[in-house]
């Protein structure tokens, strides 16, 4: 039974990270490669808040929530907004120059070691029994309910509210989004904030449980088939996306070759991308063809 | 924290743009290939680190027999390739007479073949040790650093032993050749012990979640487990077991992080085994390493640097008993054949040979957390093993 | 009669050297509907484009000329400023989201000053005008039929409350039946608001169904103007634009020329 959880645990975290990629990717075709650091410059706020502002690990939280948005929103401003008008290649290119930068600037800023990003905040990582045979840790439960919660309220975000509506519609349709008077930067600027908000908490999660270094961007990496795989448009793909690679990595761990875990997510993206490029639940006519 | 590091790294980068360093007759040119940033800078940057401050300080006394050393470092990130160029810098740029590695197991094989081709030696002082300083060892090649992959398993496996020999020992390794090769000859011992394995688990690199990794070990029925890789895998497996309430005992490698994380971690269950000295016993050569720290006032943990440190020693031994003759030959030969005073920094001497460029005999000690007396404590002193 | 548009010798160059447009001449009285008819190519959209706004991804701007608009100079304003000040295009293609419920393509339009109970009054407005739509109200607009994505257009330009209403070819690819009946809403739209409209058509029988004053373009200007009974008898008009129903000749040559570009696109 250990395994279902296992199975949950590592499923919201790469639906928490995959929702980044989705988010940018629909309203604005660009393929964010810098996720992965972005998410982990969210933990290393949360560092830096609670060393230098705060030792309150609430307060301390609340305030790099706070931050992760202004990054969000600075990406975009002083960065994807030139890249406006370019072509999609331009940008994505954009956003890989982007993660090698904030890599090097994190472990410039925060030095290469690994840190223990729970001690500094006093948070206990305690294990929490759920039944006699599953155990799960505090950050993980935590990880499962903020995923839960992003989700739930992305979707009422997107279906729901007006503004939702318009990142959806400019998705889809750019210049008639334009030529209904839907403002592109403001919606840009949206789905780069709430993309970055939910890496963000995800990396500090992922901090919290574990420990915290620049190479952990590389969760970015792993989280990128689950996103693929769903249907880079598609926020309940996904969801279901991450649960494919989740239930793949952790059963090849549990009774085959934990080595495959490794390759296999990635074979599975291969093969879905022969026979269905747009992802289980994307939207065919979206895609670019090479 | 943030002045520190920018600090550093100009430090580190003025360094290196100094470029190639023309030898005076009373010189000896060193060149340090370092993991100084990178995924494996948290374990290397540090001794290399403390490496640096030595010879600095060598060279500030006035130099080893009138000789100082000029130290040229570039960073190869733990990459192969990087340490290739590094490699090709130093014997074409710098024409350097000895090269000390402070990296990964990656950047091993460009640096040999370079070095070994044009006949320097390379000190290995911090990095893992490489099979070819074992016996019988390669010329060329030889190994200070405290911790390697087979003789910390060997010493890892006697010690559980000790402990409880009928224990079902599980295994953590990463998936590099050096962390599996290490765990697979730990379960060869265990088996050859009567003892029960729950097999190895190996977790490829860049794994987001150690946790199912961890329940097949649990639920393979693992009573102790045994670690070695770098250490923020290590250590990861071991919050994963506890997080799933595992109550065993974890016996890791000591690497340069052990003794400031386990003071944080403050679980007795957690040993480490190793042949570095820990910072906390406070005996002379701890503090004289201190001292030197503070007095340096570069900002480095003294207990992440004892590898680097020891790795000045032996720099020191070497060109202490170098004649005239400071050519890459004259130092392998010294090299091939000393005794290294470990000054209370290990469990005893460093004896290279002809066939040996490990040691012939390594000393292992373990530490763990003691909740009686609230600090780090020696849980089995220094014990002998040949090396075979 | 005011004139709520008023276009001056309009040049238009695309990618910094295309000529679309040299020199248009055109008006549009307030609260009339005026036509503007030409084959494809001739420039009619890249009019109406300048009319309502390039954005940057477009590399297109006006070279030469003058927009007004209720007497204010608007040449080269963009997009969404253009939608501010009451100029709402009804494009030729890609006229609906396609992933949004018909409601929600009609919510999703800026107008953040409509807010709660007239928000939803504005909706039903719509769904008066064109009752086909409030049955299909929560469907997604990609399933909708080609007729009904264009009211649904023409619905969603309206809850932008235009001042100008610009129609891109509103009967390209559509049954006459439909055309018809759209005609027949658009009407009642009028009839009710008084809504100044420019519609931009290749079928000479839809556009005189419906506007009062027409404009011939040609090659990137203005051939011939008049009033829609002049233009009717007109035997330059009669032979190019009006044939019977949509099998005219002008629409079967702009019909080949767009297969051969679509091709030529892929």
């Amino acid at each position: 039974m250990q395994i279902v959880a296992n199975i949950i645990v590592l499923t919201s975290l790469y639906a928490l990270v995959a929702s980044g990629y989705v988010l940018v990717y629909k309203v604005s075709r660009v393929l964010n490669l810098a996720h992965g650091e972005l998410m982990i410059l969210g933990a290393y706020l949360l560092v830096a808040t609670s060393a230098g502002i705060t030792s309150d690990p609430l307060i301390a939280i609340a305030l790099t929530a706070v931050f992760s948005i202004i990054v969000g929103l600075s990406v975009y401003l002083l960065l994807m907004r030139e890249m406006t008008g370019q072509p999609v290649l331009a940008a994505v290119l954009t956003t890989v120059a982007l993660g090698i930068l904030l890599r090097g600037a994190m472990v410039l800023i925060w030095g290469p070691q690994q840190l223990n990003v729970a001690s500094m905040l006093s948070f206990e990582n305690a294990s929490v029994v759920l039944t006699d045979s599953i155990r799960v840790s505090t950050a993980s439960l935590w990880l499962v309910i903020c995923t839960v919660v992003v989700y739930l309220g992305l979707l009422a975000f997107l279906h729901m509210s007006r503004w939702g509506m318009r990142m959806r519609a400019s998705g889809q349709n750019p210049l008639l989004a334009a030529q209904r008077g839907i403002n592109l930067h403001t919606v840009y600027a949206l789905a780069w904030t709430l993309s970055t908000f939910s890496g963000s908490i995800a990396g500090v999660l992922v901090a919290l449980d574990s420990r915290l270094d620049v190479n952990m961007a590389v969760i970015g990496l792993k989280a990128f088939p689950a996103a693929l795989v769903g249907g880079l448009d598609s926020l309940h793909g996904a969801l279901i996306g991450a649960g494919v690679i989740a239930v793949l990595e952790v059963l090849l761990i549990h009774y085959v070759n934990p080595l495959l875990s490794d390759v296999v997510p990635f074979l599975v993206l291969i093969a879905i991308l022969i026979v269905r490029p747009w992802g289980l639940f994307g939207t065919k006519e979206e895609l670019n063809r090479v | 924290m943030k002045i520190r590091h920018l600090a550093k790294a100009f430090t580190l980068a003025a360094t290196v743009a100094a470029g190639p360093v023309l030898a005076a007759d009373d010189e000896v040119v060193i060149g340090l290939s370092a993991a100084l940033s990178g995924g494996a800078a948290g374990t290397y940057a540090a001794p290399a680190e403390g490496l640096k401050l030595y010879i600095d300080r060598l060279n500030e006394a006035g130099g080893i027999n009138g000789k100082t050393v000029s130290l040229v470092i570039y960073d190869d990130q733990g990459d192969a390739s990087r340490a290739a160029s590094n490699g090709k810098r130093f014997l074409t740029q710098d024409d350097v007479q000895l090269i000390i590695s402070v990296s990964t197991s990656a950047t091993f094989a460009p640096l040999i073949s370079q070095a070994t081709r044009q006949g320097v030696p390379i000190l290995f002082a911090g990095s893992v040790c490489p099979a070819e300083t074992m016996p019988p060892a390669e010329p060329l090649l030889y190994c200070s650093t405290g911790f390697s992959s087979v003789h910390d398993s060997i010493a890892m496996v006697d010690y559980l032993r000790e402990l409880d020999g009928d224990a079902t020992v599980g295994f953590a390794a990463m998936g590099i050749p050096i962390s599996r090769a290490g765990m697979e000859e730990a379960e060869r011992i265990v088996l050859g012990a009567d003892m029960k394995s729950a097999g190895i688990e190996i977790a490829p690199p860049g794994t987001a979640d150690y946790t199912p990794f961890a329940t097949k070990l649990i639920q393979n029925g693992a009573e102790a487990v045994l670690a070695w890789s770098p250490w923020s895998v290590q250590i990861r497996f071991f919050d994963a077991l506890r997080k799933q309430g595992w109550e065993g005992n974890a016996f890791v490698g000591h690497l340069a992080e052990a003794e400031l994380e386990m003071m944080e971690i403050k679980d007795p269950g957690l040993y480490t085994v190793g042949s570095n000295a820990m910072i906390f016993e406070d005996s002379k050569a701890t503090q004289d390493l201190v001292a030197a720290v503070t007095e340096s006032g570069v900002d480095l943990h003294p207990e992440a640097i004892v590898d680097g440190w020891l790795g000045g020693i032996v720099i020191e031994e070497v060109l202490g008993k170098l004649g005239d003759d400071t050519s890459a030959e004259a130092i392998n030969a010294v090299m091939s054949d000393i005794e290294i005073d470990t000054r209370g920094l290990r469990g005893g001497s460093i004896k290279w040979t002809e066939n040996n460029h490990f040691r012939e005999t390594i000393y292992y000690r373990v530490y763990r957390w003691s909740d009686e007396t609230g600090a780090m404590e020696i849980a089995r002193d220094w014990k002998a093993y040949e090396v075979e | 009669m005011t004139d709520i548009l008023e276009i001056t010798d309009l040049e238009v160059t695309y990618q910094r050297s295309i000529l679309a447009l040299h020199g248009v001449n055109l008006r549009v009285a307030k609260g009339q509907i005026t036509s503007l008819l030409g084959a494809n190519g001739a420039g009619k959209s890249t009019t109406l484009r300048a009319i309502s706004g390039f954005i940057g991804l477009d590399n297109a701007r006006v070279n030469a000329g003058r927009v007004r608009f209720l007497g204010e100079d608007i040449t080269g304003l963009q997009l969404p400023r253009t939608i501010h000040k009451g100029i709402v295009l009804v494009p030729e293609r890609d006229k609906v989201f396609t992933n949004l419920t018909v409601a929600e393509n009609l919510e999703v339009v800026a107008t953040s000053r409509e807010e709660g109970s007239k928000w939803q009054q504005i909706e039903e407005e719509i769904f008066v005008y064109f009752p086909r739509l409030a049955k299909l109200r929560n469907k997604p607009a990609g399933l909708l039929s080609g007729g009904e994505r264009q009211m649904l257009a023409i619905g969603g330009a309206l809850v932008c409350r235009p001042q100008l209403l610009l129609i891109d070819e509103l009967s390209l690819g559509l049954a006459p039946v439909i055309v018809d009946e759209i005609i027949e809403r658009l009407r009642e739209v009028h009839a009710k608001t008084e809504l100044s409209m420019l519609l931009v058509e290749q079928s000479a029988a839809v556009a005189f169904a419906l506007a009062s004053y027409g404009f011939v373009l040609e090659n990137g200007k203005v051939e011939l103007e008049g009033a829609t009974e002049d233009l009717r008898s007109n035997q330059k008009v009669l032979d190019l634009y009006l044939g019977t129903g949509s099998t005219g000749r002008a629409d079967y040559l702009a019909n080949a020329r767009r297969r051969f570009e679509e091709r030529a696109n892929v």
